[in-house]
């Protein structure tokens, strides 16, 4: 089989898996589809609520209803024409101001979760440059460091009652209560209080600059899947929206510039071949079957190999992420952990 | 295709910047502003504290059901909420001030936060 770099031809302009091609960068653009898919499948757009004691007196509106139906047709036909390609800065603008409109409009329904969506989305319609992608870095940033120093700020969170109490009486955590059976009162608390507090500033710190942000992201994601488990929440939207937004922080590369050769005789790199050429399909990775070969991808003028070019491959293919929203999505259909 | 009818693709840019800049400014001054209020709107405090709370409201001595006291405020009348119980409080306290002006249900908030001591809040009129 010879190499198909040449693949590039799009199958449709409106194809929802399509990245490229827009006013936006491949990288931007995928996160704003992956919010918006994800608001749609965990069920936040149908759940904006009716306008209802505002959080701003003009917000007030004569017919709530009505409002409400205006909010949730908006975001939706925003998030469907986003994944259509259909001016896709334009829907990642709206759909995010209407998050936060809805959230404004709504006291009762505020969420940092909400509001970290509606950000993200927000900058990327607001996208016009490099200078762009700096002020989202500085978003997530600020959102590590904002929380990061409340907790510093807050006597419990550094005196470990904080954890201490929700562990043990909120979430009830069996493991919780033997870990801290052994230990003097409140030192678990503490030391998972120090550790959170740490960690957020840590992160914040380390995603501020762009040749730490892999080592930032690879520590985070396992932190976060951590938190989630421990708290038995997926604190709303947040844990998925984080995770969809780091895109926005790597470039994305250009086509043909990632190349990846497999062993067409072995099952796995077949196997991999064949999910990448169904769920790219713009070609972003160049694949090459070579007899023989090991797993390789290049990129950047580094070559990697083995476990490290699937991971690679797999994340380069849009089909991968989309995957993931819908696994994502899983905890809000079962009802799991929803606030 | 010409968008934002015809503006100079330099202003549209500056426009754009100028906006998102604007809305991570609007960030810092609420994370400033949580520093000298109870509430914590816009201001990164997730998981701030843990505020067990309960709301009751007596008409004429006689407690209102959960479920009155729910269809009223719109948030479970018993519950934690995971951020700052002054967004409780407000959401209680501006019901009263648009609906019931005149004061006359007796509306309480009572909560513990991270299993401190029980604190309460009273709607007076």
């Amino acid at each position: 089989m010879s190499a198909d770099g040449d693949r590039r031809i799009d199958r449709s302009a409106h194809d929802p898996w399509r990245i490229g091609g827009s006013a936006l960068p491949p990288n931007l653009l995928l996160s704003a589809k992956l919010l918006a898919v994800s608001l749609l499948l965990q069920g936040y757009v149908a759940a904006i609520p009716e306008p209802f004691l505002p959080l701003v007196s003009w917000l007030r509106v004569p017919r709530p209803d009505a409002a409400r139906a205006a909010l949730q047709v908006g975001a939706t036909v925003a998030a469907l024409l986003l994944l259509a390609n259909w001016r896709p800065r334009t829907c990642a603008l709206a759909l995010g101001a209407i998050l936060f409109l809805s959230l404004l409009a709504t006291r009762g329904d505020y969420r940092n979760s909400k509001f970290f969506v509606a950000c993200i989305l927000i900058l990327i319609g607001l996208h016009a440059g490099k200078a762009s992608l700096l002020l989202l870095r500085a978003q997530i940033v600020l959102v590590y460091l904002g929380s990061g120093l409340n907790k510093v700020l807050e006597p419990d969170w550094l005196s470990g009652r904080y954890f201490d109490h929700w562990q043990s009486e909120i979430v009830r955590n069996p493991v919780w209560q033997v870990m801290a059976d052994g230990l003097p009162p409140l030192a678990l608390g503490r030391v998972f209080g120090w550790g959170a507090i740490a960690s957020e500033l840590a992160l914040g710190v380390a995603l501020a600059f762009p040749p730490l942000t892999g080592l930032a992201i690879l520590a985070a994601v396992p932190l976060h899947t951590g938190m989630v488990a421990m708290a038995g929440t997926t604190f709303g939207i947040f844990f998925t929206a984080l995770l969809f937004a780091y895109p926005v922080l790597f470039r994305w590369p250009a086509l043909g510039e990632t190349r990846a050769r497999f062993d067409p005789a072995r099952g796995v790199h077949r196997a991999l071949h064949r999910f990448a050429e169904r769920g790219d399909h713009e070609g972003w990775v160049a694949a090459e079957a070579v007899p023989g070969s090991p797993l390789e991808l290049d990129l950047g003028g580094r070559t990697r190999s083995g476990a490290r070019a699937a991971a690679l491959w797999l994340l380069l293919t849009p089909a991968t992420w989309f995957a993931a929203a819908v696994v994502l999505a899983a905890p809000a259909w079962l009802h799991w952990g929803a606030t | 295709m010409k968008r934002w009818s015809g503006l100079p693709p330099g202003f549209r840019t500056s426009a754009r910047v100028g906006a998102a800049l604007a809305l991570l400014g609007f960030q810092l001054v609420m994370m400033t502003r949580a520093r000298f209020d109870d509430a914590r709107y816009f201001s990164w405090a997730p998981h701030d504290s843990q505020n067990e709370y309960v709301i009751e409201v007596l008409s004429e001595g006689r407690r209102l059901s959960d479920e009155v006291v729910e269809a009223r405020y719109r948030i479970p009348p018993r519950g934690v909420d995971p951020r700052a119980i002054a967004h409780v409080i407000r959401l209680v306290q501006q019901y009263e001030a648009e609906n019931d002006p005149d004061g006359s249900l007796e509306v309480k908030v009572r909560w513990r936060t991270n299993g401190g001591p029980e604190r309460s809040w009273r709607h007076v009129r």
